[in-house]
């Protein structure tokens, strides 16, 4: 008995075909110079994708360097996304891979992945505002509804006329149209579990498996010493430095860490926040600062490029990874700190109970993973917010051995759970899956513009001057001319009326 | 709430009144009247023949034979008896005339004059009622934008501002109170489960000690020959009867002859247990168990960690010894039980377990976690019977296998044996290629009707591919605390 022996050989065979099998990816996501987060994502998980003969396809606006470029990702070729379909009729991807968010950033692909099915990677389960200004901005506010219908049936359709009123605001959450990425995938992943579970239940049937977020490791290069960016920022010896990093948007919840640290600040007289990322013009956190006689306590560094974040990792103690309203994303800026051995501050939401966080009211552990967990990070409930901000202010503030151990912990969940590696060989994974993964069949007709052929305009131009459109002619084989041969075979590269 | 066919109506009447509105007004921009083209003043009075009319009216003076004398004068006067009448109405007339012509050049003056400014005042006129008619239409044309913007007055404005912050606020508080309710909810099953298995735990120690307590109080009454023939029946065999009976089921060499046809190549093998080595990253004293020829036990002394081997086939533990690895013969619980308590530091047992009685691998996990130091970890791998490929192509092929184990059953045993951070891992995915295939229909099929049969089809190929090639083996990984 024992190691292996007891299959018989057929999967033996399939596991050594399985690693030698590289495939044709055509890969859509923002690349840098884009400042997406998702951008970022994916240039440092290409490289390790290398196996694999990859393309990649972003908005036409942003293929850097012109088509057929090679960024700095590895051996991947960047092309503009106009170039995929007459590329894959050429010589079809085995998988097409969409990065879909809720960000306008991914506006381009819908076209395609209706179109091409493929593993959709949904970093956002909720993308309804994108989506929605997407098409209102095009004027297709019909589209809109149509699509606010077929992806939420139940609901009145009047709710979409009050998005279109510019109402929506947070209800959009209650709505988060992702049904149509959903069934038009061959496979869905997701880069929490919780969020899996919770799509499968809505979409039974499906292939929805989650993957973990990896990051690499910022302590793998000499960490620069974050002396300097306190000296450069005034901030004394033994000030313990609470961070933010990121853009400063609402959702961050720092006009609520400002109002806490107001409220602790006499008491702990070495507490700063220091602030790293652009300030947008229409969130003065200083002001806020300054109102709450806090303004020599905060920090704002402004626009820091990845190169020097991690000098300002390092200087901070403790960092401050709120967020609200969620669409049930995993934040690699999270994470990064993770691997950098920081202790952490996280909102308490439904997707990150099986991260083993510190409730500091009690000084328990909860988790759902089961068993007794070593904490890697603090939480902060939502409903009791400014009562748990402030106990984790002053405790994280007072408790440096706390610090420690929790910085300590989040190291080895980093580790075991959040390195790059680890989401390249989840990627592995799925990618072969959804490589013969069969093409979805929508169990409800899509909404007419995902499907109309992109011709009304040449139809109706044509008709003008009495010419009848030329594959309306009996006799004219446009699949013979635009179809792919590809296994599972796909329809036909045709763009999407007033997407493409 | 209006009624959809409300609506329906009002935009119907909106917009045909609108369009009423639109042709009312397109109609009197028409009509706006256009300055006519007025005549112009007839020409002025010709006066040039007056001043010579004036001078050549009279014809005759007052005496006409006035310097003459005699009979001239008589001859004179008699003819102008004759004529004289003559000339006089002829001048008449004409004085008559010329009057008539200078009283009437004043008439003509100011009859001109009345006539210009006429149609002076005409055209002055028709311009204000041409430019009054411009500004009606204008002002016409301005109602629409003012009532258009009065209904976006900054009043609305603000109310659909009030209203969206209310919305958006009353939404947010919701879901907020939502996260928050489900975060917890989350948290409370997952205590309750843990609850649910330390009772299960407490109950199976209940069970064991109401058990020793009995099978103490029989000895206490046995006789020497009844304890020498055995335990009573229905209770745990020694370990020694188990492994006997697992081993007498077939003879050893002839199970190495199996294991060498099934079991993969070494390299096989050591690529499939890569993954276990990171568990044990750092942990000493590391148990083997059922080390085969030693490929894990190679790969651990690899990466420096310590670690021995224990097999209950001879043949294989020789294997060991010959590549120098440190290789025990032995039966599992046996060996397990000679040790002292928190001796090891980490275990493994890699397609093992399922060769195992229940009431051996119970007594075998409980074993295990007393020789464990805290901190260590456990890893066992078996066949995923739940997989119907794995069960019936694999599971059953080997006659010493004694039971199968599901990943539930195998994860609460070994919760229930006080193991901590318990989690299962799927290992082995079948094939995707080799599984039933989903059908997909060409574009000319897309009926509603075949769209449905192929979709119900297709789920089912997807139930079926969860039970029957899902994942052949699994491994549960567990942490003595």
């Amino acid at each position: 008995m024992g190691k292996g022996n007891c299959h018989a050989n057929p999967r033996k065979r399939w596991r050594v075909c399985y690693r030698w099998n590289a495939m044709r990816i055509a890969w859509f996501s923002p690349l840098p110079p884009s400042r997406s987060g998702i951008a970022a994502y994916s240039a440092e998980l290409l490289p390790r994708l290398e196996a694999h003969e990859i393309e990649a396809f972003v908005d036409d606006g942003e293929a850097h360097d012109g088509a057929g470029s090679t960024a700095d990702i590895g051996r991947v070729t960047v092309r503009s996304a106009h170039d995929f379909p007459w590329r894959h009729a050429r010589r079809p991807y085995d998988a097409v891979v969409y990065h879909v968010g809720n960000d306008r950033c991914h506006d381009y692909m819908w076209p395609y992945l209706v179109r091409y099915p493929g593993l959709v990677v949904l970093h956002d389960a909720q993308l309804h505002q994108a989506r929605a200004q997407g098409l209102i901005r095009q004027h297709r506010e019909a589209d809109f509804k149509a699509e606010f219908r077929y992806c939420h049936p139940d609901v009145s359709p009047l709710l979409a006329d009050l998005v279109i009123a510019g109402l929506g605001g947070t209800l959009c959450y209650f709505w988060p149209m992702v049904r149509i990425p959903v069934e038009s995938a061959r496979m869905v992943a997701v880069h929490n579990a919780y969020l899996a579970r919770e799509l499968s239940e809505e979409f039974p049937g499906k292939r929805i498996r989650p993957i973990h977020l990896g990051v690499p490791d910022p302590l793998a290069s000499a960490m620069a010493p974050g002396g300097d960016v306190r000296r450069r920022h005034g901030i004394p010896d033994g000030a313990v430095v609470f961070g933010s990093f990121g853009r400063v948007t609402p959702e961050k919840g720092l006009s609520a860490v400002v109002q806490a640290l107001a409220q602790v600040a006499a008491a702990l007289p070495s507490i700063r926040l220091l602030i790293v990322g652009e300030v947008p013009s229409y969130f003065d956190l200083m002001a806020e600062a300054r109102q709450w006689g806090v303004a020599d306590r905060v920090i704002e560094t402004g626009y820091v490029d990845d190169a020097a974040l991690p000098e300002y990792l390092s200087a901070v103690d403790v960092s401050l990874n709120l967020r609200w309203p969620t669409g049930r994303e995993t934040s690699a800026a999270w994470v990064r700190c993770l691997a950098a051995g920081k202790p952490t501050i996280i909102t308490d939401l439904v997707h990150l109970t099986d991260v083993p966080s510190l409730d500091l009211r009690s000084m328990t552990v909860a988790c759902t993973a089961g068993g007794a967990q070593e904490p890697v990070c603090v939480h902060v409930e939502l409903v009791d917010g400014a009562h748990m901000l402030r106990l984790a202010l002053r405790r994280l503030t007072e408790d440096a051995e706390l610090r420690e151990r929790l910085g300590r912990a989040a190291r080895r969940y980093w580790e075991a759970q959040g390195t790059v590696d680890v989401m390249a060989r989840d990627y592995e994974a799925v990618l072969a899956e959804a490589r013969t993964a069969a093409d979805p069949i929508p169990p409800a007709p899509w909404p007419a513009h995902l499907t109309a052929d992109g011709s009304s305009t040449a139809r109706a131009l044509l008709a003008e001057i009495g010419v009848p459109y030329p594959l309306d002619q009996p006799g004219f084989d446009a699949g013979s001319a635009t179809r792919p041969g590809r296994c599972g075979a796909p329809p036909a590269p045709r763009p999407i009326a007033g997407d493409a | 709430m209006f009624a959809e066919d409300d609506i329906e109506r009002r935009r119907v009447e909106r917009e045909a009144a609108d369009r009423d509105y639109n042709d009312a007004l397109t109609a009197l921009d028409a009509a706006v009247p256009r300055l006519p083209g007025l005549p112009r003043p007839a020409p002025a009075y010709d006066e040039s023949q007056l001043p010579g009319l004036n001078e050549r009216w009279r014809l005759m003076t007052a005496d006409p034979t006035a310097g003459l004398r005699g009979w001239r004068r008589r001859l004179a006067l008699a003819i102008w008896r004759l004529v004289g009448p003559l000339f006089d109405r002829q001048q008449s007339f004409n004085a008559a005339l010329v009057d008539h012509l200078n009283r009437n050049v004043a008439a003509h003056r100011a009859d001109r004059a009345a006539i210009e400014s006429a149609l002076d005042a005409l055209r002055g006129e028709l311009e204000k009622l041409e430019a009054f008619h411009t500004k009606l239409v204008l002002y016409l044309q301005t109602i629409t934008r003012y009532v258009d913007t009065k209904d976006r007055s900054e009043f609305i404005a603000t109310l659909a501002n009030l209203t969206n912050a209310g919305l958006s606020g009353v939404a947010d508080e919701f879901r907020r109170r939502w996260e928050s309710m489900v975060a917890r909810e989350q948290r409370y099953v997952a205590a309750v489960d843990e609850v649910r298995t330390s009772l299960a735990s407490v109950q199976q120690t209940g069970l064991m000690l109401k058990r020793e307590l009995e099978r103490g109080l029989a000895g206490a009454v046995r006789t020497p020959a009844a304890q020498d023939a055995g335990p009573a029946g229905g209770s745990v065999p020694p370990p020694a009867a188990l492994s006997s009976a697992t081993t007498d089921a077939v003879n050893a060499y002839k199970y190495v002859g199996f294991e060498n046809k099934f079991r993969g190549s070494e390299a096989e093998i050591r690529a499939r247990l890569l993954q276990y080595v990171d568990v044990f990253e750092g942990a000493t004293e590391v148990l083997d168990l059922g080390c085969g020829r030693g490929e894990f036990l190679s790969l651990l002394q690899e990466r420096a960690i310590g670690a021995r081997g224990l097999d209950i086939n001879h043949e294989m533990v020789e294997a060991c010894r010959a590549r120098g690895l440190d290789a025990t013969e032995g039966d599992a619980l046996a060996y397990l039980g000679s040790l002292p308590d928190a001796s090891l530091g980490g275990l493994i047992a890699v397609q093992v377990v399922e060769h195992f009685q229940p009431a051996y691998l119970v007594r075998f996990l409980d074993t295990a976690y007393h020789k464990l130091r805290p901190g260590s970890k456990l890893v066992l791998e078996t066949l995923n019977p739940s997989c119907w490929f794995a069960f019936f192509e694999a599971y059953l092929r080997d006659i010493t296998h004694a039971w199968p184990l599901h990943p539930e059953t195998l994860k609460f045993l070994v919760v229930a044996s006080g193991f901590q951070r318990v989690d299962v891992r799927l290992l082995s995915p079948y094939p995707v290629d080799a599984r039933l295939q989903p059908v997909q229909l060409p574009s000319e099929a897309l009926t509603v009707g075949m769209v449905s049969l192929a979709q119900t089809f297709n789920e089912n190929v997807e139930k079926l591919n969860a039970v029957m090639y899902s994942y052949l083996d699994y491994a549960v990984v567990g942490e003595r605390l």
